[in-house]
């Protein structure tokens, strides 16, 4: 996946040898794994915070704590399952530091990023009202509506993350489906 | 099964979380109940609508450069030290601040061709531009670029050392240029303090000095 369209550099070959380069110290390619995942890390912290300005530091926040602890990651699982893991770790530790809730408007260049840049995304309406809604709910059934629902994670793994039980995932899953649907009716 | 008892089984139905026993009381009951059928789709529709939503969204463009500068301040990856720590808050302080000049610059442009402000420009911290006259507003996007500028010498002070000698003096000369230029359309402004062009002009340089100040940041200490 090339997040921003582009590999800055030509030779960073796979995934898997990408991050063995950057644990054996060749720290220059950070900005190739950055650019690889960046638009990813990006919108699950721009979709649970719900605010452009915290997702901004929670992404720097994510990369700074990759850029610590990349060699602690020991290939157990994909580079982008971990990365994404430490993304919502990094996005619930704030959440619990800190209980915020601005409205999120979706930024006129959220695109996807295997998409050439638009001005508009493709069925504007729908997904911007949906975006909205979504930043809108309250900010424990957006984390699991974001980790359920758009992430894919399941309750166990969601109790996991919150610290709290698989029915409390539930309850606020389904309240955040029920609060959608009455947003968008 | 009584619908009261529904709407959980419902989720956990279409999310297929059900044992064989209970998924098959649950279409029994779809068959014979309308309403539930009608939530059952619903929240099918609402998954499909959330499944078309893009799994990647760009980050603002300058991210990367002050998670960079950021990064660059430790020392080695997992040995990041206090002075990082320090530093980390100021570059996204820098980019925050930059970010708001630029929406101000970006007002100005629209308010100079006399349309109405964009959903994105709305979507900045408009309290800060809002209802000003030019010059307030460009005062207060100078002020942002003077403190994102300010910022980033901070950072290029502690790496000079490693630039060479020559491209240190061709930053310093070409910082005293730009700064004469700033100085002179300011000046232009002044004269002509209604003038959203020379407004335009005033943040333009700014903005080119944050750039070259970022990109000998970047020099000075590339990852």
């Amino acid at each position: 996946m090339e997040a921003v369209g582009y590999s800055l550099v030509e030779d960073a070959g796979s995934e898997t040898d990408l991050v063995r380069r950057l644990q054996g110290g060749e720290m220059a390619l950070f900005e190739e794994l950055y650019r690889r995942h960046a638009a990813r890390v990006y919108a699950i912290c721009l979709r649970m915070s719900g605010d452009v300005s915290r997702a901004r530091d929670l992404t720097q926040e994510t990369f700074l704590r990759v850029w610590e602890r990349i060699g602690s990651f020991r290939g157990e699982s994909m580079f982008s399952t971990w990365l994404h893991r430490l993304t919502v770790n990094v996005v619930l530790g704030d959440h619990r530091a800190e209980t915020r809730r601005p409205l999120f408007v979706a930024p006129e260049d959220s695109t996807p990023a295997a998409e050439p840049a638009s001005p508009f995304p493709r069925k504007p309406g729908l997904r911007r009202d949906l975006e909205r809604a979504i930043a809108a709910l309250p900010a424990e059934a957006r984390n699991i509506f974001v980790l359920h629902d758009i992430e894919g994670y399941r309750h166990e793994e969601i109790a996991e993350m919150t610290g709290k039980s698989a029915g409390t995932s539930k309850s606020q899953l389904h309240r955040a489906r029920r609060l959608l649907r009455e947003a968008l009716r | 099964m009584s619908c009261d008892r529904m709407e959980e089984r419902l989720h956990d139905y279409v999310d297929g979380y059900l044992f064989q026993k209970e998924r098959l009381d649950v279409e029994r009951h779809l068959g014979e109940c309308a309403s539930c059928r009608q939530e059952a789709e619903e929240i099918r529709a609402l998954l499909r609508s959330v499944a078309g939503l893009p799994r990647e969204i760009l980050p603002p463009a300058d991210l990367w450069s002050v998670t960079s500068a950021a990064a660059r301040t430790s020392p080695a990856p997992g040995r990041r030290g206090a002075a990082a720590r320090r530093i980390r808050p100021m570059m996204a302080a820098a980019a925050a601040v930059v970010l708001i000049a630029t929406a101000a610059v970006t007002l100005l442009l629209v308010r100079g061709r006399g349309e109405q402000a964009p959903a994105a420009v709305a979507s900045t911290p408009r309290e800060a531009l809002a209802a000003g006259t030019l010059m307030v507003d460009i005062e207060a996007a100078e002020a942002e670029f003077r403190r994102a500028t300010a910022q980033l010498l901070k950072v290029l002070e502690r790496h000079r050392g490693e630039l060479p000698p020559g491209t240190l003096q061709a930053l310093d000369e070409n910082l005293e240029k730009i700064d004469e230029a700033i100085a002179d359309a300011r000046a232009a402004l002044e004269r002509d303090p209604e003038n959203p062009r020379l407004g335009h002009l005033v943040t333009a340089v700014h903005k080119r000095k944050f750039d070259m100040l970022r990109e000998a940041v970047r020099l000075a200490a590339p990852l």
